[in-house]
């Protein structure tokens, strides 16, 4: 348990941050450091260089407006979103999934960007984020760009970033008005635990009516990376909500899931399961309370 | 290649020569010398490294030293003033929320910052403050009752 | 009413001060200038023969002072009962996590780069994982003989067998041709670890003249120096063991010797003090487990529920050496049977080895896996009878002039009283009541527990010496080792009231193979208050009737006229008539040049040791009892589990500290809830999956019930003012009650462990698809 040797370089701007990242092949950005440091020490990973963004003026703001919406650094960290009032007030989901996030003292150190770059299937943010349209704005060398959080992903730890890109922010567009969401995490434990299940539902409510305008169901640690159910979506999108269609959306995502078969923490099958009662519960909550 | 690094400790001053790869942990029990701050895992899954960082209970095992340059440190020993034991330690005594005592320090800093800013918990509130903490010994009964005691307390508030 | 003044009081733990201000200096936290740090090699393969260790790059790295080998070291076998390891892997590896090589450097983190230039080539050999399958002819061999203790000489090791026992009693045949009900089931339990906070931790230092010097944060300090004495072929007088305070051990710091023998041999080799720590990791794969077994067992009941014959077949899964494997196998056969009066009883174990982790002393020794399956077993049979099954207890507990499975009698109805005492405390508390989610279903369910306090099938001795200073203090020398369970404060309780003291002029030596006195099985087999307490109760008794004699003279009275008191000496009835105590001791030692010194020593005195062929005997000096109620919430649609509540109750003799008493018991259920439903070493080949504290899931402070804690007291021991031990007994019906609640709740027995929500779900799944109660 004793971390290899690194060099350790601390950038003070993006661009700074982007060149070494460039320079130094191999190298490791380090944020709040609470998987970095844990898959170094057990040896999956051995960089030779770590780059600690943290010097990075700006990267830790949360601003809001009612225009464009919400707008993360991305060294917020997870205590931060669970603290922060507009958060809890305008995007329920993402403040839920803060609240079940490893333990209060991580959740202190741990960042959203952090969370989100290591593409771990279990991690907490990325779910709320699809469910609630987010994108990620990744900057380079001399290039910027924006990516929907939901493409971001590219397989287990595997991710969009090019060499040299940082994830800069997080921007989730203001929620509609009659949109109500929710995040569900099923664990063993009631705390420090993966999620076996993570679930995340936004609904939109068609104005005046029963039908379903839109909605974004999200699923975490059911594949390699985040997914959405697209399929289960459909069945609800423009329908009239019962608890039939409900029922029958929610068996339509446990169909659309890859669960790992190697799993220590579920079976696929119990996976599948789970999938089925949390999208029901998340549906079903979020449509009463809309 | 070592750096030099500031740190505040308990209000003393430390210039320090580290190595990159040095945790916070380490070097306060190795480098400084104050051994009440515990390693019981190494990965942040236990919570007796936990350290109060800018007002913040981290675990000390998951910050380089050099992240913690420039930063204010509280450990254990920097509890309690002019030779009085802060209201959680004494909580801790006298509700017999210690056994082993290895988890001690780290939960006491979980509960100090948790308490710096709930003056009045409810027992809910206390277990998830604690919830990164694991405790072998206790099954946890009398710790959160001894964490709800000290809260009552007033002095808890001039700390 | 007793007329106590400091025993039977909730005094604050002596240590918890200094462990309140991060002052307690633990194993983990020794050091020594100019020390070394060890660190070991341990085998990546489960079963292999070792054709060669090249450790010639690893001993060029720079700070690097000293690797060593099974090569460099006599070649001696160490264990407990059983010698069947090396301190070293020797020609072949049984296990991932053997130790193969130490390296001595001048920091842990240099010692860890020479273990990863340590070249080791093996040539694997097929292994056994699962002991039924070990067992086949044909397996591959672990073992082909160790060295038995008690028998001093070898032993043959056929279809990697370690151990058998055996129980039998009446006729088994007639038993069940008696029988109007018979049921039969299978209970599969986990290895679980300690997950004592501390890891492991020792530092060692040699002499000039060659005498070593070893700090350890053991439970088992004077195994630790016959086992070393041996390895090294030294004499015990030239080991000594000191024993640190110790941050948790459960038994995790019983067995297997993680750090010392690398720390002696390491010093012995480059003549520094040497330190080892291990890792969270070694902890996992490398030091003791609980053992898993498979507990099959078959019932005959008549149909008013009496219960007439009980067959039961264990089979423990040694892992790769047997270090106390025996010892559990020995507890779990005696309780397997649980504290029920059955005529016709044939109980048989089988310790088997496999190319695993090593089973060793974990809380309750093996008692807490055959509780499970006993008291599943009783709710089974319970509802086939259509009888409650608190009722079905009652009319089948063990009760005073019954006899035992080994023929030993009962001296008092302890578990019926353990039984009404948390059906009393739950009572009038609704099970029924509606939760707000239909889909959540509410069962409360019952287990009742047997253990011993002291030492099974063997004399349980302990010894003790004290002397009394000039200013009325105590200096107490009791070999046992503090690890959270608070022995000083029972032992400073104990001494305090004997000499009318208080509990402050107390001392308690601290573990020390050379300085204190000799002793058996150290902090382990609830044993710390009943012996130890005993011998140090014994010891301060003479040097009472010592403070008497003296007072007597001095007053010219007769010493059964004199009393000790709120360290006073006291002619009773004569209120001016007193002399402080400190003013005895200096007339003492001033005056007449009699120093007030005294020793100790019981043994427990029942024991009677089993027949190997039918387990007939008294293998249990004292027996305690316990019952636990649990209550459970079940999410019928995930399987999640929420503990609502449990109450227990537990025989303890007399409480001598009952904020301690309680204490145990919290620690004890919760780690009970951890083995219920979360808890679980998995493993594939030999490999563990889960070697961290975050895939494998002790209980959180958001995952325990409401806890309800019934002393009990009553029945005293021949210990301490009546006390018996009480620091395993808690953890063990608490895996029971559990199914049994759960079962209660939503009519799903799971009969293996941990109880998971997949596995109630599933459960659930296939009771729904057959529509019936399976």
């Amino acid at each position: 348990m004793i971390l290899p040797q690194f060099e350790y370089l601390v950038p003070t701007t993006i661009n700074e941050a982007c060149n070494l990242l460039v320079k130094y092949k191999g190298s490791q950005v380090l944020a709040g450091g609470t998987d970095l440091l844990v898959d170094m020490k057990g040896g999956t990973i051995a960089p030779s260089c770590v780059i600690d963004v943290k010097k990075i003026e700006g990267l830790d703001r949360i601003e809001y407006d009612e225009v464009n919406g919400l707008r993360l650094g991305s060294l917020v960290t997870i205590r931060m979103i669970e603290t922060s009032a507009i958060i809890r007030e305008k995007y329920p989901p993402l403040y839920q999934a803060a609240r079940v996030f490893a333990s209060p003292q991580i959740r202190n150190r741990a960042t959203i960007g952090g969370n989100i770059c290591n593409a771990i299937p279990s991690a907490d943010m990325p779910s709320p984020l699809i469910a609630m349209g987010a994108s990620v704005k990744i900057m380079g060398p001399n290039s910027e760009r924006k990516v929907g959080v939901e493409e971001f992903f590219t397989g287990i730890r595997k991710n969009v970033l090019a060499v040299g890109e940082i994830l800069t922010g997080i921007e989730i567009p203001p929620l509609p008005k009659r949109a109500e969401g929710i995040y569900i995490k099923h664990t063993l434990r009631r705390a420090m635990d993966l999620a076996i299940v993570g679930v995340a539902v936004l609904l939109e409510r068609e104005n005046g009516g029963d039908r379903c305008k839109d909605i974004r169901i999200a699923l975490t640690s059911v594949a390699p990376t985040p997914i959405r159910a697209r399929k289960a979506e459909a069945i609800l999108r423009g329908q009239e909500v019962s608890e039939e269609t409900i029922f029958n959306a929610s068996e339509e995502a446990g169909k659309e899931i890859n669960p790992r078969r190697s799993s220590m923490r579920a079976s696929p099958e119990y996976r599948r399961e789970m999938v089925k009662v949390l999208v029901r519960r998340a549906v079903l909550g979020t449509w009463k309370a809309v | 290649m070592r750096r030099k690094v500031e740190i505040t400790i308990n209000g003393k001053n430390y210039g320090l020569m580290v190595e990159p790869h040095w945790t916070l942990l380490d070097v306060i029990r190795d480098e400084v010398g104050l051994l009440g701050t515990k390693k019981g895992c190494d990965t942040g899954d236990c919570g007796a490294c936990m350290v109060i960082m800018d007002g913040k209970a981290v675990n000390s095992c998951l910050i380089l030293a050099v992240e913690a340059d420039g930063k204010e440190v509280l450990t254990i020993e920097g509890l309690g003033k002019e030779g009085r034991l802060h209201p959680l330690q004494q909580a801790f005594i006298d509700h017999g929320a210690i056994q082993c005592g290895y988890c001690t320090p780290g939960m006491i800093m979980a509960a100090k910052e948790f308490l710096d800013e709930n003056l009045h918990p409810t027992e809910q509130e206390v277990k998830e403050a604690i919830a990164g903490n694991i405790c072998r010994c206790t099954g946890y009964v009398k710790i959160i009752e001894a964490i709800l005691a000290a809260a009552k307390n007033e002095e808890s508030r001039s700390y | 009413m007793d007329d106590f003044r400091v025993i039977g009081k909730s005094f604050s733990r002596v240590d918890a001060l200094d462990k309140a201000l991060g002052k307690t200096v633990y194993g983990y936290d020794l050091s020594l200038p100019g020390m070394l740090h060890a660190k070991v090699l341990r085998s990546k393969l489960p079963h292999a023969e070792i054709i060669n260790i090249n450790t010639k790059e690893a001993e060029k790295i720079d700070g690097v002072e000293a690797i060593i080998t099974a090569s460099d070291l006599p070649d001696e076998k160490i264990g407990l009962f059983v010698k069947d390891r090396g301190v070293f892997a020797r020609d072949k590896v049984r296990f991932i996590g053997e130790a193969i090589a130490a390296v001595a450097a001048t920091t842990p983190e240099i010692a860890e780069k020479a273990l990863a230039a340590i070249e080791v080539k093996y040539e694997e050999l097929p292994g056994v994982f699962d002991p039924r399958e070990a067992m086949l002819e044909g397996a591959p061999r672990v073992h082909t003989e160790y060295f038995d203790v008690i028998a001093q000489g070898p032993r043959e090791v056929k279809n990697n067998i370690c151990a058998t026992r055996q129980i039998k009693r009446g006729n088994i045949e007639k038993g069940f041709q008696e029988a109007d009900l018979i049921v039969e089931n299978v209970y599969p339990t986990p290895m679980v670890e300690h997950c004592h906070v501390e890891p492991n931790a020792a530092l060692a230092i040699v002499d000039s003249s060659g005498k070593v010097t070893v700090w350890s944060n053991t439970q088992l300090p004077f195994f630790i120096r016959e086992n070393l004495a041996h390895a090294f072929q030294m004499p015990l007088s030239k080991i000594r063991v000191i024993v640190t305070p110790i941050g948790g051990g459960f038994g995790g710091k019983s067995g297997v010797f993680m750090c010392e023998p690398y720390c002696v041999a390491l010093a012995l080799k480059t003549g520094k003090p040497v330190k080892m720590v291990t890792t969270r990791k070694e902890e996992f794969i490398a030091s003791t487990v609980r053992h898993a077994m498979r507990i099959e067992t078959k019932t005959g009941v008549k149909k008013d529920g009496t219960l007439i014959a009980k067959q039961v077949r264990i089979t423990q899964d040694c892992g790769a050496y047997c270090d106390v494997g025996d010892f559990v196998l020995l507890y779990a056969c005696l309780f397997s049977s649980g504290p029920y009066r059955i005529p016709n009883v044939d109980i048989e174990g089988v310790l088997v080895y496999t190319n695993k982790q090593i089973g060793g002393a974990m809380r309750a020794f093996g008692t807490p896996q055959v509780a499970f399956a006993h008291e599943s077993d009783m709710d089974i049979i319970a509802e086939k009878l259509g009888m409650d099954p608190v009722d079905l207890r009652r009319r089948n507990l063990i009760e005073e002039g019954d006899y035992t499975v080994t023929g030993q009698r009962v001296d008092w109805s302890g578990p019926r009283k353990t039984l009404d005492a948390v059906v009393d405390k739950a009572d009038g508390k609704s099970v029924s009541e509606k939760s707000y989610d239909e889909k959540k279903k509410r069962g409360r369910g019952i287990a009742c527990g047997q253990y011993a306090s002291g030492a099974l099938n063997m004399v349980d001795y302990a010894s003790a010496t004290l002397k009394m200073n000039e200013d009325g203090s105590v200096n107490v020398s009791v070999s046992n080792a503090e690890l959270g369970q608070g022995v000083i404060t029972i032992l400073s309780q104990i001494v305090a009231e004997e000499l009318g003291l208080s509990l402050e002029d107390v001392f308690i030596s601290n573990y020390d193979t050379e300085t204190t006195p000799i002793d058996t099985i150290g902090a382990n087999a609830s044993r710390s208050t009943f012996v130890c307490g005993e011998t140090a109760r014994i010891a301060a008794e003479k040097a009472r009737a010592q403070l008497i004699t003296q007072a007597a003279q001095f007053f010219e009275a007769n010493k059964d006229d004199i009393e000790l008191k709120d360290r006073l000496a006291c002619v009773k009835g004569s209120p001016d008539k007193c002399i402080p105590i400190a003013d005895l001791c200096r007339i003492s030692l001033i005056v007449h040049g009699e120093p007030i010194v005294s020793s100790g020593f019981y043994k427990t005195q029942r024991v009677v040791p089993m027949d190997p062929e039918t387990g007939q005997g008294k293998p249990v000096d004292h027996y305690v009892y316990g019952t636990s109620l649990v209550e459970v919430e079940v999410d019928e649609e995930t399987g999640n589990i929420k503990v609502i509540s449990v109450v227990s109750a537990h025989d303890v003799g007399k409480a001598i500290n009952p904020k301690l008493v309680e204490a145990q018991f919290q620690g004890g259920i919760v780690m009970g809830l951890g083995y219920a439903l979360s808890e679980e070493i998995l493993t594939m080949k030999g490999e563990t999956l889960n070697p961290n504290l975050h895939d494998y899931k002790v209980p959180t402070p958001l995952d325990i019930p409401s806890i309800t804690s019934v002393i009990l007291e009553g029945h005293g021991s021949e210990g301490p003012f009546g006390a018996k031990g009480v620091g395993e007994p808690p953890i063990i019906p608490i895996a029971a009650a559990v199914a049994n609640a759960i079962y209660d709740a939503v009519k799903v027995r799971i009969k293996s462990l941990p109880i998971t929500p997949e596995k109630v779900l599933m459960a659930l799944k296939s009771k729904n698809q057959k529509g019936g109660i399976q």
